[in-house]
């Protein structure tokens, strides 16, 4: 992986491949879909009533996360709580807009990770919301603001004052602009992977058999989940595609064509859950739209997706 | 490959190895995770249980939502499940929450309901408890 390789040699086709697949030319116009889908969705999730107990927890109940002891961070009181959620706001609502994109994304993300490292602090994990935080620092990290953004507006400006008409023009594509997608693809991957790996640890394949989503069925109760309950192959049958669902995931990191596919399993499994066992996981589902190259979804239906479409409508 | 792109295949590199070693070493510190949720086996004989609490104000009871403990669901199962007398940390929670509140607004009695669930099929029905919350200082073990 070395730029000294010897050409048509193993490092230079190592090197190679990994910058054809970690860095190529892709649409700007991508990153900047999802930068405000990013800050739409964190705006939204703050704006919920997630953050109000976090001042009114009892005192004892209080247990700082690791993270927390070391930034010597304490229950805050609630007007720190409120300052924490404003800042954090104005620096989403300036991503979205992409004014100082990089800077208002990284801000939102040290900001969002002391909002959510407080919500842990009280004996329980919080897990929904840690691909979310991913994505946050990714895209701080990639030129999330080169396109449909004020920076853009103002690069132009300054570039037409200072230059020619060429450089009106915007550069549409880079190098650096697929990665966050790729390496978000990969976090949601590992989240699946992780929670079906620690299932087959901790209860090994017998997890699949049916008991323990019984259990759970039971225990939460509603109309659809009491209708399965009894019958516990299919209590065992769910368990099984979860668990291939959850441990297959990563196929899909190296057969490209896969995605869309896990992706919708993965639609599936989350509106399963939240049926059987009320568990919402939005923010989780949220970062899906955030891997969809959407510049390739429309050339797609521009293309041979309009072409079939048009064959299957009737005369 | 240039120097951005050195810097961010260490990146790449560096979470990829995280995310190994969390899964492979089953870390569980926040914001590190290995998404253990509903991975321990719950046999047959295992039995669910629930907690509410209901307590009194005025003459009315009422079932008290986590929120109004300041507290999520999760986080209230934490305090009251895992302690076979659910009605002492119930109890503290509760004069924690009256030592808040204007006295026409606190709570005069309280207790716990613990339902035990029977599984499907074995012909027994669901097993309900309840444990009182000691509210007055002096009640607490």
């Amino acid at each position: 992986m070395s730029a000294r390789a010897a050409p048509g040699g193993l490092g230079a086709r190592a090197v190679a491949a990994w910058r054809r697949r970690w860095f190529p030319e892709a649409s700007l116009a991508d990153l900047a879909i999802a930068r405000v889908l990013l800050a739409a969705t964190v705006l939204y999730l703050n704006g919920s009533l997630r953050f109000f107990n976090v001042a009114r927890a009892p005192a004892h109940t209080w247990e700082p996360i690791p993270l927390a002891a070391v930034l010597g961070m304490t229950q805050p009181d609630a007007a720190t709580v409120a300052l924490l959620l404003e800042a954090t706001r104005w620096s989403l609502i300036a991503a979205a807009l992409g004014l100082c994109t990089n800077a208002a994304l990284l801000c939102a993300f040290v900001l969002q990770l002391v909002l959510e490292g407080l919500l842990n602090c009280f004996g329980k994990v919080t897990h929904s919301t840690i691909p979310l935080l991913h994505a946050m620092l990714f895209f701080a990290l990639a030129p999330s603001g080169r396109a449909w953004s004020v920076d853009a507006l103002l690069r132009r400006w300054w570039r037409a004052r200072a230059g020619g008409a060429s450089a009106l023009t915007p550069p549409a594509r880079s190098r650096f602009a697929r990665w966050p997608f790729e390496l978000l693809f990969l976090e949601l991957a590992f989240y699946y992977f992780d929670a079906g790996l620690s299932k087959l640890t901790a209860s090994g394949l017998a997890w699949a058999d049916g008991a323990t989503l019984q259990f759970s069925l039971v225990k939460h109760g509603g109309v659809v989940a009491a209708a399965i309950a009894p019958h516990l192959w299919l209590c065992a049958l769910l368990s099984a595609a979860a668990l291939v669902f959850e441990l297959g995931f990563p196929l899909a990191i190296v057969v490209r064509r896969l995605r869309p596919y896990f992706l919708a399993a993965g639609v599936a499994f989350h509106l399963g859950n939240h049926v059987l066992l009320d568990l919402i996981f939005w923010p989780v589902l949220a970062v899906y739209p955030l891997v969809v190259p959407w510049s390739s979804l429309v050339a797609w239906w521009r293309g041979p997706g309009r072409r079939f479409a048009l064959r299957r409508t009737p005369a | 490959m240039t120097r951005r792109e050195w810097l961010l295949s260490a990146l790449f590199v560096a979470f990829v190895g995280l995310k190994v070693v969390e899964g492979v070493l089953a870390i569980e510190s926040w914001p590190l995770s290995h998404v253990p949720m509903f991975a321990q086996y719950q046999g047959l004989d295992r039995l669910p249980v629930t907690d509410s609490i209901h307590a009194r104000r005025g003459d009315a009871w009422l079932v008290l939502r986590p929120w109004q403990l300041g507290l999520n669901q999760a986080e209230l199962n934490r305090q009251l499940l895992g302690d076979p007398d659910p009605g002492v940390p119930c109890g503290t929670l509760l004069r924690e929450l009256n030592a808040r509140r204007r006295p026409f607004l606190r709570f005069t009695a309280a207790y716990v309901e613990r339902r035990t669930y029977a599984r499907p099929h074995t012909g027994e029905s669901d097993l309900v408890e309840r444990f009182p919350c000691p509210l007055a200082a002096e009640d607490t073990r």
